[in-house]
């Protein structure tokens, strides 16, 4: 690694660190319906929605109650997506004349923006209309993310509450979430990435001449088209709420994305800002700081060493490449490094750095192609994606992730030392054991029964009207590990794509989109019942034998537990993927 | 046609979904 990607890594780490705590703060804030400021400018708008759908913010609900109204929640939300993108030519705000995207494509869209993943088998300016950015994706990346913050404020009160069926009001959490914590960090965040040029209008595609014509096989390209449209509201909720949906196709690496390095490291600050905070509202909201920031430490531990191996990776270049008398050491002329799908103004630090913080939140926008890291460099996004999205994780649904893998370190370490296991007061019996191991279990069997499938052969072809093309645009173990990529960020709600596997077809449309619901729904049902079984129980008073969960030890605990089960799970497949195309590589190079 | 599909695709993993709750239920309700 070079002084300047460590300074990279320095001041990214310094900079989110030092938001934790005023912003955890502030959030916790907003949960505990205490004053934050903005409810004396927002208090009115929030009081007319109660008002305008009937509900009464002191009703608080069972988990049962609170899991439906989720489910009817993000069920109408998901067949709105759906009819916007089926009737889009009709609708105004279509400067282009795009016309209705195609079923599959619409189901699978709907299903991701709905998810929180935001896995795009689309290109946004060649295929959807600005309404259909707006209305259907953009609102939609608000509520996602906040329907999994609230899911996390009620285990938190599961947790913090005794001898009550009541986890709290879904329509307050999620209308609080969005009113004073996504909206106005969304705003400044847009407002800052438009001061750095990124396009903000509703103007159609730009006409320019190229002041130097571009030689090809056919005539020299003399004009080129540029994309216009409201980018900067979109990225700054894209990043903030964990959604990662780009307006363009190449997502953050496209100059009206991304255009400046201020941008780049404001969008890069945002994927991990709120996940990192949450932490800090989380210990406040059980009554007990050290647990937030135990897990907190938990996630770093994770997170930095494997962002220090991706710079490490992709900063040693490719031996093939060397072999060929490239030089790839980094020097006062170059940045050197392996730098095939990466743009060079980002270079190899801040490309690296992106890519890990993207997979280990379930953000899933890229600032650089992941297809064409170097095969070590591209498993840590991968596997960061199959420890279940816990390190960091989604907006609240990270961080539930992470807390079950908590009650699951408990649980063992109870076993080990014979005592009942208890985690904040609150014994850890057989049913939250049951319910921990739907979460942990759905997303690996999701990712691994889809991509065997896939690889079977529903996954490798698909039909053309010249014939058959490939599906994989590499052979061998890279064009398995397209396969992997994609089921495991669908599987666990990133929605990333290593971009060398063509996905806009009914199988993958159909199979990812299955995948995104299941790993979703089927993981907020059970951590609700959680949140519902432990708000029911008393607190029990600590002793000398009880296991402290905010120590140095339980923090290593918990590491440990995320990673067996990550490399328990997924190591076979790993093996056949990028493992084995790393061994080529060197082989190929003696 | 493939509306009707992707429609029945739904109603089936919500209902799915709906019969999960009510499995984590009854095995609340199941004290060992």
């Amino acid at each position: 690694m070079t002084p300047h990607s460590w300074l990279q890594l320095g001041l990214f780490l310094a900079t989110l660190l030092a938001c934790v705590k005023p912003l955890g703060w502030y959030m916790a804030r907003v949960y505990q319906g205490e004053p934050c400021g903005l409810d004396r400018v927002f208090g009115w708008a929030e009081r007319g929605m109660y008002r305008l759908a009937g509900v009464n913010q002191r009703d608080e609900m069972h988990w049962r109650q609170y899991a439906v109204a989720v489910l009817l929640f993000n069920i109408i939300g998901l067949l709105a997506v759906y009819l916007l993108q089926r009737t889009q030519q009709w609708l105004p705000l279509n400067p282009q004349g795009f016309s209705n995207v195609p079923a599959d494509l619409a189901f699978n869209t709907a299903v991701s923006f709905t998810s929180n993943t935001n896995w795009q088998s689309y290109s946004g300016e060649s295929s959807l209309s600005y309404l259909t950015q707006m209305l259907a994706l953009g609102v939609q990346n608000f509520l996602s993310a906040a329907t999994g913050m609230a899911v996390l404020v009620a285990l938190a009160r599961g947790l913090q509450r005794s001898t009550t069926a009541l986890v709290g009001n879904f329509w307050v959490d999620l209308v609080r979430s969005t009113l004073y914590i996504l909206l106005p960090l969304s705003l400044v965040l847009a407002l800052l990435l438009v001061s750095q040029g990124v396009v903000q209008n509703f103007a159609s595609y730009q006409q320019v001449t190229l002041l130097e014509p571009i030689a090809g096989t056919d005539a020299p390209t003399t004009t080129q088209t540029l994309p216009m449209g409201p980018a900067a509201s979109q990225i700054a909720i894209k990043q903030l709420g964990t959604n990662g949906g780009g307006f363009f196709g190449v997502n953050s690496a496209h100059p009206y994305e991304n255009p400046t390095p201020l941008a780049n490291f404001l969008e890069v600050i945002a994927i991990l800002l709120i996940p990192a905070a949450l932490c800090y509202t989380y210990g406040t909201l059980v009554g007990d700081q050290r647990q937030g920031w135990a897990i907190l430490a938990a996630m770093l531990l994770i997170f930095v060493p494997l962002t220090i191996g991706a710079i490490y990776a992709e900063q040693q270049g490719v031996p093939a490449v060397t072999a060929l008398g490239v030089d790839q050491a980094a020097s006062d002329l170059q940045s050197g490094g392996h730098l095939e799908g990466k743009e060079i103004r980002h270079g190899i630090a801040n490309s690296a750095i992106w890519a890990t913080a993207t997979t280990a939140a379930s953000n899933g926008s890229v600032n650089a192609m992941h297809d064409s890291f170097t095969p070590l460099g591209g498993l840590i996004p991968l596997w960061l994606m199959q420890l279940g999205e816990v390190v960091f994780g989604g907006v609240g649904c990270g961080l539930y992730g992470m807390v079950v893998f908590v009650m699951v370190a408990v649980f063992i370490s109870g076993l080990m030392v014979g005592r009942t296991p208890a985690y904040l007061g609150k014994k850890i019996e057989a049913f939250e054991m049951k319910m921990a191991a739907i979460v942990i279990l759905v997303p690996p069997l999701v990712v691994l029964i889809g991509t065997a499938i896939a690889v079977l052969g529903p996954g490798l072809t698909y039909s053309t009207p010249s014939g058959l093309a490939n599906n994989a645009t590499n052979p061998g173990p890279h064009g398995f590990s397209e396969v992997l990529y994609a089921f495991s960020s669908a599987g666990n709600n990133n929605g990333s794509a290593f971009a060398g596997l063509a996905t806009n077809t009914p199988f993958y449309n159909l199979a990812l989109g299955i995948a995104m619901l299941l790993s979703r729904y089927w993981l907020i049902v059970p951590v609700l019942a959680i949140a519902g079984s432990l708000a029911e129980k008393k607190i029990t008073a600590t002793g000398a034998g009880t296991l402290k969960t905010h120590t140095p030890l339980f923090v290593i605990l918990i590491v440990g537990t995320v990673l067996l089960v990550g490399a328990l799970t997924f190591v076979p497949a790993l093996a056949l993927g990028p493992i084995v195309e790393h061994l080529q590589m060197l082989e190929a190079a003696r | 046609m493939y509306d009707v599909l992707f429609l029945a695709i739904l109603i089936a993993f919500f209902a799915a979904t709906f019969g999960l709750i009510h499995l984590c239920r009854l095995l609340q309700g199941t004290k060992p």
